[in-house]
């Protein structure tokens, strides 16, 4: 039952036709999981905390970075640092104190993904990589759960909603993730998009909360910011897929900010990084060209973390490589590929990037 | 016969090209889609769908004139 202060506080939707009193009912009795607190996560969790969603899981195991703070709109500059997950639910709590928030703020594994979904009627995906967004598919068609995804690629955004009422899944979309080579630049994107997005995200999950309107199931939305296009296509369900278990593996190849928990990487630290840089020692910058700061030392190879494949026979395998980039993200990748695909056993990641470093300019 | 092509997301930026015109001989899409991918060998690497007129198909299904093709890449930012 809704007391007098929520019946104001969500006046304005509760006045509408198809919400009432007994919509606002419905959605305080919802329980929502969004994964991923970043710019999908951010707007989403917003709205749906405003809305009176009864309640909020939060999960993700980052902290805010300055970096962040253009797009992912619930962190503030004195957040960086501190546990996303932990950030967003002070900020939830002091917005909307009649919702309960559960936090989760570690990474989404096969393994714990089944558990936590039996505890919400809906998970949203607002994830940022392959092998997440194929968990949450496998787990939500187990325990029968909807999903509402949404991802982005620069000024595009793809919206839908999957595994709703047995309708198509992401697998019937995209049976299994990409080919493409790791490509980790750091795509880039403009503040707004994952506002746009996420409320697309956030309207859906109220819709199905409610249980009104025509929900984007068997269908893709893309959104095009620069031309501000918005094209639909239709999703038929690949009654061939059957899910019957979690993979063991969801590492892919083509994951945006990978993480290879199965593959040792052996790692430096920011302070050995310092002293080496003034020795003959032989470092790999897989930064793209433009990005700053410059870093010379006389040993210094540069290949953007894309050309590495072609330009393999510039890097050594005699002696000790120390791989970077900005935060430690593209070089693990670039290991990765070379380790796995061109045999070297010589190279050492800077950990977390030449952003903790000290750069002699 | 006139097909329209449409690239999206990372294929639009890899075969530079958001809309093309194909007049073409290919009278099934798996026929269309090897004609495009000797077009544009980059995509021979990457991972897409295809949408003909606005509906995801796996099959090689009969194309006609005006058909729209659309190949969807699959993306993860958030």
């Amino acid at each position: 039952m809704l007391n007098d202060q929520e019946k104001y506080r969500y006046n304005r939707q509760l006045i509408l036709d198809n919400v009432k009193e007994a919509g606002q009912e419905r959605l305080k009795n919802s329980r929502v999981l969004v994964i991923g607190a970043g710019g999908l996560g951010c707007p989403v969790l917003l709205y749906l905390a405003g809305s009176g969603i009864g309640k909020i899981g939060i999960m993700d195991h980052d902290t805010v970075d300055e970096s962040n703070l253009h797009r992912q709109v619930l962190y503030s500059t004195e957040d960086c640092g501190k546990s996303k997950a932990r950030v967003a639910e002070k900020k939830l709590r002091a917005q909307n104190p009649f919702i309960e928030i559960e936090i989760y703020p570690y990474k989404l594994s096969a393994a714990n993904a089944r558990d936590i979904f039996k505890k919400y009627d809906l998970v949203i995906d607002g994830t940022d990589n392959f092998s997440a967004r194929y968990i949450i598919n496998d787990a939500a068609v187990l325990e029968n759960k909807p999903v509402v995804y949404g991802a982005l690629y620069k000024f595009e955004g793809q919206v839908a909603v999957f595994n709703y009422q047995n309708g198509p899944t992401y697998r019937c979309l995209f049976p299994e993730p990409p080919k493409q080579a790791p490509n980790c630049n750091e795509a880039g994107v403009l503040g707004v998009l994952p506002g746009i997005i996420g409320l697309y995200m956030a309207n859906e999950a109220l819709k199905i909360c409610l249980g009104i309107g025509t929900i984007l199931s068997g269908k893709i939305q893309i959104y095009n910011g620069l031309s501000a296009q918005l094209s639909t296509v239709q999703i038929t369900k690949n009654n061939t897929l059957k899910i019957q278990a979690m993979q063991t593996d969801y590492e892919t190849p083509g994951m945006s900010l990978c993480e290879f928990d199965n593959l040792k990487i052996q790692e430096i630290d920011s302070e050995s990084f310092n002293e080496l840089i003034n020795t003959e020692a032989t470092f790999l910058d897989v930064r793209e060209t433009w990005e700053l700061p410059k870093i010379s030392s006389r040993g210094m190879i540069e290949i953007p973390l894309d050309q590495i494949e072609n330009r393999v026979t510039e890097i050594p395998k005699d002696k000790q490589v120390i791989v970077f980039c900005k935060s430690g993200g593209r070089s693990k990748l670039a290991i990765h590929l070379l380790t796995k695909h061109f045999g070297f056993k010589n190279l050492y990641n800077l950990k977390e990037g030449i952003k903790n470093c000290q750069i002699p300019v | 016969m006139n097909i329209t092509i449409l690239f999206f997301g990372m294929l639009a930026e890899e075969t530079r090209t958001s809309v093309l015109e194909l007049n073409t001989a290919s009278l099934k899409l798996r026929d269309l889609e090897n004609e495009v991918l000797n077009l544009f060998p980059v995509l021979k690497k990457l991972t897409y769908g295809i949408a003909v007129n606005e509906i995801i198909v796996q099959s090689n299904v009969k194309l006609s004139p005006g058909s729209k093709v659309a190949f969807l890449p699959p993306f993860a930012g958030g």
